[in-house]
């Protein structure tokens, strides 16, 4: 008895020191990781739009209102991570049992359970939406798909690598099936099951990010739809923050899961485990010699971050150069003279459809050459970082939103618009035509699902304009399927597309254009960086005017344009091309005469709007002039 | 040490369960491992098993024990008294003869292994309660399990997991396993064999001393001639290639204890059961 007790004071000592031991590395490790990415932030001066400083992180942190969305966030991934891992956990266990047990199964179910976890999950996570709809029951599932499979393997081998000895004495007994499975085979593929668990525990909070990514609820963001939004808006600090968060998560998980693991397994091979924790004085002496080179490069690195003066966000410069460059443009505008042509990148936003109409039909024309460019069209997708890509110099021209410039050069990036393809902002809520709203603020106060994009501003406009919203706000990664499904569904939606896609299939919709709520920035922008006006006004003047031609031919005639564009994206008809370039033409035009052009009272409209978000922060005189350029 | 160790007094222990093994022949594939065995195991009394490696003893142990798919002939198990109740006896086989059946009940029936096989995730206590769970037996066996413990000292060791038990500790906690049923016969297979020799011989005493207060059946294969001549009453020595029972030695000591393993009596019996082993061995080399 006595043995025991002072058996069971050594291993609470020791558990003390073994909770020290084990968690204080890591935690050293993360700080040292910590500063060095602080260090180098600080020595390549990266803007936080980039790659923000952990510095910069925890500021952000010390906002209450990002507080409470981040704990929000945390508490809503954990649930839906909790319950997809209990879902794999017991799933995969009855499962790994049965294929452990049946012959036939293994064969041929087993490989197919293998090949559960080749599935991109990013991949099929829209698809989740579409069958389990948004919320806890879509990212469960998404958390619960990607982690049953290390449970299913791990209960398969546990149980089949069971001692034959032992499944030899439970025959001495005559024990039953059910017998064997409880007293014998559970508890010894314990260990190897529990190993399962742990992986799945990461793996499982994942999944949830991953699908809520695309099935959360933005009304009530979880840490997939925190990132969605905020990548988009461009607030990296908060995105690295939910990460994180979400990767605490993970640990919490695998934390819990190992700790019942131990509770199940006490007494097996604990002993061996304190043994190999034993350090010989040897190695104790050389360890201690590897700790003060380690501490010292620890010191150093940290003195590095105070003698480096942290990045400060300032504000781009105002292009000075834009009265030499007003008078170079007026002197080219002219007659264009066919000189030396210039090769020039201009990267798109999204896949080739008539939102680009006027580009393409540049490029059909040769209209480029014509102005003495070479240009080279990059077509873009969903997650193409345009803002980054030009703010970085990667290309010489892109397409972004009106916020977009405004909130980018508020972060200190230089990029100038310099033609507004679309002089009305062209995204819309669309609704059932059955829908009973007569307007946007009749929407806004009916109940049911919004699907908008994550991190949309007018959401956050229209919020500020009409106060809390009764529509329950999800993301729209799901495609048209969630619409189509469910009568009380609206979507925002760009008008040259999804309502043409319901069209053709027969669904009848109604639009409220968003710009009638007062939130009209310029849209499909095409902008270019500070330098490139600064250094080559003349470019800059011949790419205007070329996307000016261009976009007054297309308008005048669409059909071979389109004809190429539905040759380039094949996802799209050249009937449904034709049909959005008839969507898209009140709002290419506008109510301005001239196409492209932009005036600077619109531009300080967005700027209070966005100021009124706290989008932007406070600016200085002529920051609305300097977010486009304009030939005088 | 007492009377209850003479074949004659095998009345006393009528709740035992004998064997009849008639005609039996085993192989695995071509090979064949045991040729017609003929083997009469009074119920109450010890036998053993001895030859050499290969002959086929395990295999004739599993065979009774029902661990191996029976090969050709017959194993049959009786008990002494005939007015026995048979009721609570399966009937597989023969039902034509009334006294014997195919196999004891799982409960009355134990096999010790060569080794302890204790479930590692189990303490020592839990491990000995075992058959009991696995015969659902709804009674409070917790009595029982903290006699048996008491019987082989480990009283002390009953909340310990195996992996904290020495070898002996760990046999006997198997050994315990083993009796804990009350089974009405016993089948070990060199159940100390892996074990130091002052340690074995201090179990095989305390394995006499439970087999007198059990009253059961014993049968026990080892490769130890000393421990053969010291446990046994009848000392079957087998041949191999194919094994087959060579001869059958009669031990009849009045006592045994500590002191017989030093006298000329054993010493001799010793030599003789070592003179048949050679003629065995010797018959096929």
């Amino acid at each position: 008895m006595s043995q025991h007790l002072s058996a069971e004071k050594r291993s609470f000592t020791d558990r003390v020191k073994q909770l020290k031991n084990s968690m204080l590395p890591p935690l050293v490790g993360a700080l040292v990781f910590c500063i060095l990415w602080e260090d180098l932030c600080r020595l390549f001066a990266t803007p936080s739009y980039v790659l923000p400083a952990p510095s910069h992180i925890l500021a952000s942190l010390g906002d209450p209102s990002v507080q409470t969305l981040l704990w929000n966030a945390t508490w809503q991934t954990a649930t839906a991570a909790l319950l997809g891992f209990g879902l794999s956990a017991i799933l995969g266990v009855l499962f790994g049992t049965l294929l452990a047990s049946v012959r036939f199964l293994r064969i041929g179910v087993y490989p197919l359970a293998n090949l559960l976890q080749m599935v991109p999950i990013i991949a099929i996570a829209p698809l989740l939406n579409i069958w389990f709809g948004y919320g806890i029951i879509g990212v469960s599932a998404s958390a619960m798909i990607v982690s049953i499979f290390p449970v299913i393997a791990n209960t398969v081998d546990g149980l089949r690598s069971i001692d034959p000895q032992l499944r030899e004495l439970f025959q001495i007994y005559e024990a039953n099936a059910n017998q064997r499975w409880r007293l014998l085979e559970i508890p010894a593929a314990l260990p190897q099951i529990f190993t399962g668990f742990r992986i799945a525990a990461g793996l499982a909070v994942i999944g949830a990010v991953v699908g809520e990514l695309v099935s959360g609820v933005l009304t009530e963001p979880p840490i997939g739809a925190v990132i969605a939004s905020n990548l988009r808006t461009g607030k990296l600090d908060i995105v690295f923050s939910a990460i994180a968060c979400s990767a605490l998560v993970g640990f919490g998980l695998f934390g819990l899961v190992s700790w019942l693991g131990q509770g199940f397994m006490v007494g097996l091979g604990q002993e061996k485990a304190r043994q190999e924790d034993q350090l010989n004085t040897q190695q104790k002496k050389q360890e201690q010699v590897w700790l003060g080179v380690f501490g010292l490069v620890l010191a150093s690195l940290t003195l590095f971050v105070f003698l480096f003066p942290q990045n400060q966000e300032n504000s781009p410069k105002t292009p000075k150069m834009e009265a030499i460059s007003a008078d170079q443009s007026q002197e080219q505008q002219s007659k264009p003279k066919r000189q030396e042509i210039t090769k020039v990148q201009l990267q798109l936003n999204w896949v080739p459809e008539p939102e680009f109409g006027g580009i393409y039909e540049a490029k059909r024309q040769g209209y480029d050459k014509e102005y003495g460019l070479d240009l080279e069209v990059i077509t873009g997708g969903p997650g193409t970082p345009t803002p980054q890509l030009l703010a970085q110099r990667k290309v010489d021209f892109a397409v972004l939103d009106g916020t977009q410039i405004m909130s980018m050069r508020a972060k200190g990036a230089d990029i100038v618009g310099i033609y507004a393809s679309f002089q009305k902002d062209p995204r819309a809520f669309m609704i059932h035509d059955h829908h009973p709203a007569k307007s946007i603020k009749q929407l806004w106060a009916s109940k049911g699902l919004m699907a908008v994009e994550p991190g949309s501003l007018f959401m956050q406009w229209l919020k500020k304009t009409y106060g809390e919203s009764q529509l329950t706000w999800v993301s729209t990664s799901g495609g048209l399927a969630q619409f189509k499904l469910n009568p009380k569904l609206s979507q925002a939606v760009y008008v040259f597309s999804e309502p043409v896609t319901l069209q053709l299939d027969q669904v009848a919709t109604r639009l409220f254009p968003v710009a009638d709520s007062g939130f009209n920035p310029y849209a499909v922008v095409v902008a270019t960086h500070g330098d490139m006006i600064r250094q080559n006004p003349k470019l800059v003047l011949a790419m205007k005017q070329m996307l000016g031609k261009a976009w007054t031919s297309y308008l005048a005639q669409t059909k071979e344009t389109n004809q190429m564009l539905s040759k380039l994206n094949t996802a799209m008809s050249f009937e449904a091309m034709e049909l959005a370039s008839t969507y898209a033409e009140p709002y290419i035009r506008g109510e301005q005469t001239t196409l492209g052009t932009m005036d600077e009272t619109r531009w300080k409209v967005l700027q209070k709007q966005l100021t009124a978000l706290e989008v932007i922060s406070e600016q200085k005189a002529g920051f609305a002039q300097a977010c486009f350029w304009q030939e005088k | 040490m007492n009377s209850a160790l003479s074949i004659k007094n095998k009345q006393a222990s009528a709740q035992a369960v004998g064997v009849n093994i008639h005609g039996l022949s085993k192989s695995f594939g071509d090979r064949c491992i045991l040729q017609n065995i003929n083997l009469q195991i009074e119920p109450g009394s010890f036998h053993i098993l001895i030859g050499p490696s290969g002959c086929g003893k395990t295999t004739l142990l599993r065979l009774i024990g029902g661990l191996e798919s029976s090969g050709q002939g017959e194993i049959s198990f009786y008990q002494a008294n005939s007015f026995i109740n048979h009721q609570d006896i399966r009937n597989k086989a023969d039902k034509s003869t009334q006294k014997s059946f195919s196999r004891p009940q799982a409960h009355e029936l134990s096999y010790g292994f060569q080794e302890p096989r204790l479930l590692p995730w189990r303490t020592v206590k839990d491990n000995v309660a075992l058959p009991f769970e696995l015969a659902q037996s709804q009674d409070n066996y917790e009595s029982q399990v903290e006699e048996l413990l008491a019987k082989v000292g480990l009283s002390h060791a009953a909340e310990l997991y195996p992996n904290q038990l020495s070898g002996g500790m760990k046999m006997r906690a198997a050994i315990a396993r083993a009796l804990v049923t009350k089974p009405k016969i016993l089948l070990l297979d060199e159940p100390f064999g892996a074990l130091d020799e002052i340690t074995k011989n201090r179990l095989d005493d305390e394995l006499l001393q439970l087999w007198k207060s059990y009253k059961m059946t014993v049968v026990l294969v080892t490769h130890s001639l000393s421990e053969a001549v010291y446990l046994g009453q009848k000392i079957h020595i087998l041949s191999a290639n194919p094994g087959q029972i060579d001869h059958t030695l009669e031990v009849d000591f009045a006592e045994r204890s500590s002191a017989l393993r030093l006298s000329t009596e054993f010493t001799e019996t010793v030599a003789k059961a070592h003179h048949y082993l050679q003629k065995a061995e010797g018959l096929h080399a």
